[in-house]
């Protein structure tokens, strides 16, 4: 079987039992690997009424038929799970070197099922696999974790692990690998934490064999020097980062100001952006396993009080510790996101968390007393210590912790919670940008923006420019970039590789790598089909309708290009649900479900 | 009108500055043509298209927050009190 190891790993974690089993060849053909072999497996085996931190969870750790093989980027691995604080499918994509690490031992993915009742980690060196004890490094962070366990296995050795925020139940704790690379969204951390998994180290001398060398070596290198001659995937992401989307985002209206109340336009937003991260604090770029980009950012805040040492912030970071909060001090947003890396949290769902308690407080909801020191917007200081609090689970924190829309629904105001289906919406206003909205809306695990990207054509102009101001052709587009996108996470290979290359680069790829004379579109299909299923698994899950928040829908903007603008979602929505095939009330029809072989 | 560069049209081999106030053009075209004539052809190259005639695929330029290609172009007028902002193509998320 090319593209794969042909192995999975089982793990009960309450009998401490560690099988090996062949992989399901005909379920790899039709999900391809990673996003959407691990949510096949997930779905087969997992009732979607379960209780995400209960002991019938499963988190999946999955690579895909492309991950460390020498296809571009191909450092990606999933983490599947029903998630904690959306209740849907959950798949988490993570790079660094853990998942190619993963398949040189032999192995596609791990099923971790049921409950330990102490804690442990699973050690894996080629064909040697075992659960340890763990109960040394509970409570330890994800640096101090990795360390141990690298002096323990050996420096060679690659580890996920989580941080107390996993322990306790934070709802959007991270499983961190390589230190610094985060399956970061949904709270998968969360889920690893209740199972009393601290960690996996692997360690693997073994090799990915493809079908077809020689073709695949062309197909790689094709699309490796596309990417290289591109301009954004050949100079502009590892010069500045993905933080250089700041003012393009703010020069078009659409970079949310202070939880949105205020807008989507912030007149300091050059003080957080990607030249000034350039200018003052980067070190050097980064690269995952593989990679030709390197938008990675090691960065250091020398003096001052946020003086800290880390990796990143990206975009997504950069503005909800940044313009979320309205803060414009780039050491606190830096500062603020190293805290996450090593406490393992997802920047997305914290920064917006302290936006909206920001509101709530200015608002009145929320008194100073439960808090413990004013939380005004622009408050650096107090936007570090509310960062600080959730990682270590103290005081205010374990409030935050929950998420914005169980923290605000706590202080009467669920409205004020920027999230779809309880998780927050990253960095861009669908008010302002309208198919970033539906995309928002429509997205499998909640507010989203790695779940079709509609920013790419609505501000960037890749592939094609759709006016980010109407909403005309943004159903069928979302459609296409859902469906793509999915295929792109199961592969293994990394979603930024789209800016330069697009289905035809990554369809070669995958043909000579597992031997298929599937057509593009054959291949495309398929990322309808993960799609699709994880849709199914959401609504037999009772996940609440596709919607946004009602800022978004009746608040219209007070300034900028997109002035007195809301979202029209729902002239989207009847458009997208007709593009895909499903009933108007969002649910894929029998007839559509036969077409993927999905009855 | 204020011209405001991102990027790498920050530094001293394009435009040198992050910001200028800049007296007067007529349409998009002619600012493009007067910024070269200041900054030289390395800055020509990026603006334009190699025949001179339109912009190039390399930058992106929004005048008041909207992207030439939904206003008229390289032909869109401008007045006194506009904000032109020129990026070259940068991608992320």
């Amino acid at each position: 079987m090319y593209g794969y190891t042909g192995t999975i790993l089982r793990v009960d974690l309450k009998k401490g039992t560690i099988v090996k089993e062949p992989l399901n060849q005909k379920s790899a053909s039709e999900f391809v690997g990673a996003r959407g072999l691990g949510t096949k497996y997930f779905c087969d085996e997992c009732d979607p009424k379960c209780d995400p931190l209960g002991p019938d969870n499963k988190l999946i750790m999955m690579t895909g038929p492309l991950t460390g093989t020498c296809a571009t980027s191909s450092g990606r691995y999933n983490a599947i799970c029903k998630s904690p604080l959306t209740g849907t499918i959950e798949a988490s994509n993570s790079g660094g070197h853990f998942g190619p690490e993963l398949k040189y031992a032999g192995y596609d993915g791990i099923i971790f099922e049921d409950v330990a009742d102490h804690p442990v980690y699973l050690y894996i060196k080629d064909d040697v696999v075992e659960l340890r004890d763990a109960s040394q490094l509970w409570g330890k962070d994800v640096y101090e974790t990795t360390d141990a366990l690298l002096a323990a296995c050996g420096p060679d050795f690659r580890v996920a692990c989580i941080a107390p925020s996993g322990e306790e139940g934070c709802l959007f704790a991270a499983v961190m690998n390589d230190k610094h690379r985060a399956a970061g969204r949904g709270g998968v951390g969360a889920v690893m934490g209740v199972k009393k998994l601290k960690a996996v180290v692997v360690r693997g001398t073994g090799s990915v064999f493809v079908a077809r060398p020689e073709g695949f070596f062309q197909a790689a290198t094709d699309a490796r020097d596309k990417l290289k001659a591109h301009p954004v995937t050949g100079a502009g992401l590892s010069a500045y980062g993905t933080e250089i989307l700041v003012n393009i985002v703010n020069g078009v209206g659409g970079l949310p100001l202070n939880n949105g109340r205020d807008g989507a336009v912030f007149d300091k937003a050059d003080n957080i952006s990607g030249e000034s991260l350039t200018a003052k604090y980067l070190l050097r770029n980064k690269g995952c396993f593989g990679c030709s980009i390197g938008c990675g950012r090691a960065t250091y805040i020398n003096e001052g009080p946020f003086k800290s040492k880390g990796e990143g912030p990206e975009y997504e970071a950069g503005w909800s510790f940044g313009a979320a909060c309205g803060v414009d001090d780039l050491g606190a947003v830096c500062n603020a996101n190293f805290l996450c890396n090593q406490y393992g949290m997802d920047p997305i769902t914290m920064g917006s968390t302290i936006a909206c308690a920001m509101e709530l407080y200015e608002l009145g909801a929320i008194p100073e007393s439960d808090v413990g020191f004013p939380l005004r917007f622009g408050d650096a200081a107090a936007m570090v210590k509310c960062t600080e609090l959730t990682a270590k689970g103290e005081g205010f924190g374990k409030i935050l912790g929950q998420g914005s829309f169980r923290m605000a629904t706590k202080y009467g105001h669920p409205e004020l919670s920027m999230s779809v289906k309880k998780q927050e919406m990253p960095a861009y206003d669908g008010r302002a940008i309208q198919g970033i909205g539906l995309e928002y809306a429509t997205s499998n695990r909640g507010g989203c923006h790695v779940r079709g990207y509609m920013i790419s054509p609505e501000v960037l102009g890749i592939p094609m420019q759709l006016d980010p101001l109407v909403t005309e052709g943004k159903a069928a587009t979302l459609k296409l970039f859902q469906d793509l996108t999915a295929l792109v996470d199961a592969t293994g290979i990394c979603l930024f590789t789209t800016f330069g290359i697009g289905l035809p680069e990554i369809a070669a790829q995958y043909r000579e790598a597992v031997g298929s004379n599937e057509t593009d579109e054959e291949i495309l299909l398929k990322g309808e089909r993960i799609w699709n299923l994880e849709k199914m698994f959401n609504v037999a899950a009772g996940v609440e309708k596709d919607t946004l928040p009602p800022r978004l829908l009746r608040e219209a903007l007070p300034e900028g290009p997109a002035k007195g603008k809301v979202n029209d979602l729902y002239t989207m929505l009847n458009e997208y649900y007709a593009a895909r095939g499903w009933t108007a009330e969002g649910i894929p029809t029998a007839e559509k479900l036969a077409a993927l072989s999905l009855d | 009108m204020t011209v405001k560069f991102f990027a790498y049209l920050r530094d001293a081999d394009f435009a040198g500055c992050s910001q200028l106030d800049w007296p007067a053009a007529e349409d998009v075209h002619q600012l493009g043509r007067q910024l070269s004539d200041r900054f030289g052809e390395k800055f020509r190259g990026e603006f334009f298209t190699p025949d001179g005639t339109d912009l190039g695929e390399r930058i992106i330029v929004l005048v008041n927050g909207r992207r030439t290609t939904f206003l008229n172009g390289a032909h869109t007028p401008l007045k006194e009190d506009d904000v032109v902002q020129i990026f070259p193509v940068v991608a992320g998320g």
